[in-house]
């Protein structure tokens, strides 16, 4: 410092005064006041960083882990030369990179927690918020993943699931920036984030934490009961992975009104544990629009979404792999589809091909458990069939070839009403309970003759009977409980006191007595309403 | 100053010997019995002087590799790590090409494992004395079905690893990008006049001839459909097309996923200088397709495929009766004569008749002497590229005999070929890889009508064709590069609409 800058600072410098202790002396104004009971303010960045972490790792982990799953990233130029070569290509790279690390959900939310809480902090800075104002702040990282929340399967499905990562990426960095442009203008020192900081008063400190608190609340609201279907699928392809079924079933039972993708993987658990004749109607089946759009912003019935694990599980290989190839061809390979692709090409005995996309597959980060459990089957065939799942898959691949097309256009994958002769039992199964969804009845009578004189499942037997209802001679070779024939009568008499009313209300005021019974779901359930429709798809005839 | 130069001398020095591993012959390597496998397939091939490294990778485990490619004296050396990734250094490998034309080059690969070294069987690889066409135009898109998205049309120079994009869309997903292209076809091995199509948003054809590139709209009431399969004359600016009525089905059980049917077509004579279109032949129970000018270009191959139950059936529903029978509908090699002069056609003639014995052909590509007809024989069908039972045959056209090419063919797909310009090499594509994703694959074929074992498409990184996640489709060589640029074809698709067509009557007994 030079001497004359160190004469006009002595001279302006006031000290202040010090009591007899030594200590500084309470300014009059505060002193004139009640003391104040002190406010428990925890710092906000470390309160910010808590919350986003719990709500990725805890809350909306399914949700994350399935986009991960969406995402396709390997460190070689060659894969992923058609990003690269996108404008955005880098960014698209930088998000699908860290997305890997929501393949362990406590890990991707530990990062995506530093990174917004790290954007807001550098924003704190950059724009020296005071007062209230510090709101936007601390609100904007919680209002992101809101968004996403808003966004339900459209965050990954039919999008690019990097930008879960792109945003909270480039606001970090446009922080950043500005921080850095503010610190060399203003030469203003950064506060901690770890630590109380701000000018404002505790009262002001307390009200903002409060209303983040209460934001934060309100998002935990919005992704647990107002996505429930969102968060109860990705946790059913979570369960699936780990092929357990029974607690996908228990996950869809809770299902106040279960979405088409929960419903599809609640067929799938049920065909697997060879339930599908007895539970099948033991969700309510009315689908909820889960405001899902296309790229090109049409409203999406989501059937994409789920159909190529729908077609696998009923043993429709080739449409299963179709459907993923068809996906891929769109949004480029995602983790999820190869894995499927490369148990289509095992049990289609292509060899060569499964080498390919399990060669994709060790590419990928953190994939290696798959490549060690499931690799081996492709030097070793016989492995297949001692796979319990992949053998009961195997179980319903059809007898005899045909074309897709044929098949009855799918109000619900996963079932093939066209089969007339099948692989096992389990193939007749799913098929009368594509007839019964389809409540096709004379189809599913057609096929039940064979298993005349047998005990039937809980709904097939419900479904004979009420197709007995016009012609008692069609009842008669079956064994038929008396109990089903007495739940049949109480039924129509308690239908018929509604006779001529909407079926929607009909349907709320017998639920709780009759859900799970066919009949009620023949005349109640499953009724094209507005929020019926299918996707389109752009086609060409022949690429 | 100084002792910085110096530093940054040593830096280069470190670098540049680190970037240049020398590889030496291993002593007491032991000959074993092992199979050697190597991807993709280079062992015992005919290869062209000007074809790039053939760099590959070895299968065969072990935790260094080391390959020596003898001629005579010359020789080089090059090795990998425990990827196996075999890499050549480009100039040596021109070098040794060079010199080596017309003889036996022996391959001899060591393997080090915990034991020592071992030493392969030397495999061959034969330098032809012809080369082959530089360029190689082929379309890259998925093995899909129905959707498509990004796709391009691109140019590799096969002596080297350079790749041009002649056009491509849609990187970042746009409604109006998403269009298909397809089809691309170019004037007697000159990459000076080709077209190729659009199909869905701004469709239309392509043409590039004379330095600039128009969109054609070629619908025209008179002709059956869209133009779809071009065939230049080699001399004028004619083109034939057949125009087809398409669709597809997907089987549920057969590894073959994907069926594509022709629910008619017909052939059409298209004068790019004119802008006249024509019908040649417009039949309702015959379905023409796949038409190919002769290098003289007064005769048009093509395949037909003869249906009297079309004479029963309405439009609507031929579709229907071409799926439930897809397996019984055949094509036999045709030809049709034509007069330059007055640029009308001859009558259809039988050049091979394959449905009598349950074969079906398609594609047939007339060499550049004009003696042999290559094309795809299968069970069924035309569009062999999805046939596991389609391989190449050959019609030697001075003695009428048919032959497969069994040293090329494999048990999966081989189709959509064509010659290169000295009709000494063809390029196809093949399924042989995996089943799915079709790759070009290039075979010698020799004086005496034969063919050589095939050889994939060499690429820098041996696993490309691995990880490539896309086909590669219609492989075309030309003797040279596309000059028009990416440009001149994207404004030429967003521009306008189209040039119409005019339709004229050539066909002698309507008028």
């Amino acid at each position: 410092m030079s001497s004359k800058k160190y004469k006009e600072n002595k001279a302006n410098y006031k000290p202040q005064k010090k009591n007899l202790a030594g200590k500084h002396q309470p300014l009059p104004s505060v002193k004139t006041k009640r003391k104040k009971r002190k406010l428990p303010v925890i710092p906000p960045f470390i309160l910010l960083f808590v919350m986003v972490w719990i709500f990725c790792s805890l809350i909306y982990n399914n949700v994350f882990y399935i986009a991960e799953q969406y995402d396709y990233f390997a460190f070689d130029k060659t894969i992923m030369q058609n990003i690269l070569d996108m404008n955005t290509g880098i960014l698209i790279l930088i998000g699908r990179f860290l997305l890997l690390s929501f393949h362990y959900p406590l890990f991707g939310g530990f990062v995506m927690a530093v990174i917004l809480t790290l954007a807001a902090w550098l924003l704190d800075y950059g724009f020296h918020l005071k007062g209230f104002a510090r709101l936007i702040v601390f609100v904007f990282p919680i209002l992101y993943l809101a968004w996403e929340v808003f966004q339900g399967f459209n965050l990954y499905y039919q999008n690019e699931p990097g930008y879960i990562f792109v945003y909270p990426f480039v606001a970090l960095f446009l922080a950043f920036i500005i921080a850095v442009v503010v610190r060399l203008k203003t030469k203003r020192h950064i506060q901690p984030f770890w630590k109380n900081t701000g000018e404002e008063n505790p009262q002001i400190k307390f009200i903002n934490m409060l209303v983040t608190m209460v934001v934060f609340v309100g998002l935990i609201i919005f992704a647990v009961p107002f996505r429930d279907n969102t968060q109860t699928t990705v946790k059913m392809q979570r369960l699936m992975e780990d092929n357990d079924w029974d607690g996908m079933i228990d996950a869809a039972l809770k299902v106040k009104r279960p979405s088409r993708s929960v419903c599809c993987y609640y067929a799938i658990a049920l065909s697997q544990t060879d339930q599908i004749g007895s539970r099948m109607f033991d969700i309510h089946y009315q689908y909820p629009n889960m405001h899902i759009h296309t790229r090109t912003g049409e409203p999406d019935a989501t059937t994409e979404y789920y159909a190529f694990d729908g077609d696998f599980y009923a043993g429709l290989i080739n449409t299963s792999y179709h459907e993923c190839m068809e996906h891929s061809v769109i949004d480029g390979p995602s983790i999820l589809r190869l894995k499927r692709m490369y148990f289509c090409s095992l049990l289609n005995g292509e060899l060569e091909l499964g080498y390919k996309y399990l060669n994709l597959i060790s590419k990928m980060p953190f994939e290696s458990d798959f490549v060690e459990k499931y690799g081996p089957m492709l030097y070793s065939p016989s492995m297949v069939k001692k796979d319990p799942n992949l053998a009961k898959v195997a179980e319903l691949i059809p007898l005899e070839d045909s074309f897709e097309q044929w098949y009855r256009t799918p109000l619900f994958i996963g079932y093939n009403v066209m089969l007339s002769s099948g692989r096992s039992i389990r193939a007749l199964y799913n098929s009368l309970a594509a007839c019964l969804y389809n409540k096709d009845l004379d189809a599913f009578y057609r096929r039940t003759l064979p298993l005349r004189g047998g005990i039937l499942p809980k709904s097939f037997e419900e479904a004979v009977v009420l197709y007995g209802l016009k012609d008692a001679d069609r009842i008669k070779n079956f064994q038929i409980s008396p109990m089903t024939l007495q739940t049949t009568r109480s039924f129509l008499s308690d239908a018929l006191n509604y006779k001529g009313q909407d079926r929607k209300n009909v349907y709320y005021k017998l639920c709780s007595q009759y859900l799970g019974y066919y009949p009620f779901y023949y005349y109640f359930e499953n009724i094209p309403d507005e929020n019926y429709f299918l996707s389109k798809k752009e086609t060409s005839h022949v690429n | 100053m100084k002792k910085c130069n110096y530093f940054l001398i040593f830096l280069c020095v470190i670098a540049f010997a680190s970037c240049n591993h020398s590889y030496q012959i291993p002593q007491n390597a032991t000959l074993t019995t092992e199979n050697l496998c190597i991807y993709p397939d280079y062992t015992d091939i005919v290869i062209p002087a000007n074809i790039a490294p053939l760099n590959f990778m070895v299968r065969n485990k072990g935790n260094e590799f080391v390959v020596v490619v003898k001629c005579g004296k010359k020789q080089i050396i090059s090795g990998a790590g425990e990827d196996g990734k075999i890499i050549f250094d480009s100039t040596a490998w021109r070098s040794q090409l060079t010199s080596c034309k017309g003889k036996k080059m022996d391959v001899t690969l060591y393997v080090k494992r915990e034991g020592g070294w071992i030493v392969f069987k030397n495999y061959f690889l034969q330098i032809a004395e012809e080369p082959v066409d530089a360029y190689l135009t082929y379309r890259l898109i998925e093995p899909g079905y129905e959707l498509y998205r990004q796709l391009g049309i691109y140019q590799r120079n096969v002596t080297t690893f350079d790749v041009h994009t002649i056009y491509e869309n849609n990187r970042k997903y746009h409604k109006d990008e998403n269009h298909c292209i397809n089809c691309h076809n170019f004037k007697n091995y000159d990459a000076n006049t080709l077209l190729f199509h659009v199909r869905g948003n701004m469709g239309g054809t392509l043409i590039a001839k004379n330095g600039k590139v128009e969109k054609l709209n070629t619908k025209n009431d008179s002709i059956l459909g869209s133009c779809v399969y071009p065939s230049w004359n080699p001399h004028h600016n004619w083109v034939v097309f057949s125009s087809n009525k398409t669709g597809q089905t997907f089987h549920l059980l057969k590894k073959e996923k994907t069926e594509v049917i022709d629910s008619g077509s017909d052939l059409v004579f298209y004068n790019a200088d004119t802008k006249q279109i024509s019908n040649i032949l417009r039949t309702p129970i015959d379905m023409e397709t796949f038409p190919c000018w002769n290098p003289a270009g007064n005769r048009v191959y093509y395949c037909m495929c003869h249906r009297p139950e079309f004479a029963h059936i309405p439009d609507s529903m031929r579709s229907r009766d071409i799926v439930l029978n897809y397996n019984n509908v055949r094509y036999n090699l045709m030809s049709i004569s034509f007069d330059e002069k007055t640029q009308t056609f001859g009558k259809p003639q039988l050049e091979y008749d394959c449905a009598s014995f349950g074969k079906s052909c398609s594609v047939p590509r007339v060499s550049p002497d004009g003696r042999y007809v290559l094309f795809t024989l299968g069970d069924y069908g035309q569009f062999h590229i999805w046939h596991k039972s389609a391989d190449l045959y050959v019609k030697d056209l001075k003695t009428g005999r048919v032959y497969p090419m069994k040293a090329s063919n494999s048990k999966d797909v081989d189709s959509f070929h064509s010659w290169s310009s000295n009709g000494r090499w063809f390029v196809f594509s093949s399924r042989r890889n995996d089943g799915s994703f079709t790759r070009p694959y290039f075979a010698y074929f020799d004086h005496n009508g034969q063919s050589h074992k095939a050889f994939m498409l060499p690429q820098k990184d041996p696993e490309q064709n691995l990880l490539l996640f896309k086909s590669y489709n219609i492989p075309e060589l030309t003797r040279n590069a596309v000059t028009y640029t990416f440009k001149q074809f994207h404004d030429a698709i967003y521009d306008y609409e189209g040039t119409p067509v005019t339709y004229k009557e050539i066909r002698k007994d309507i008028k």
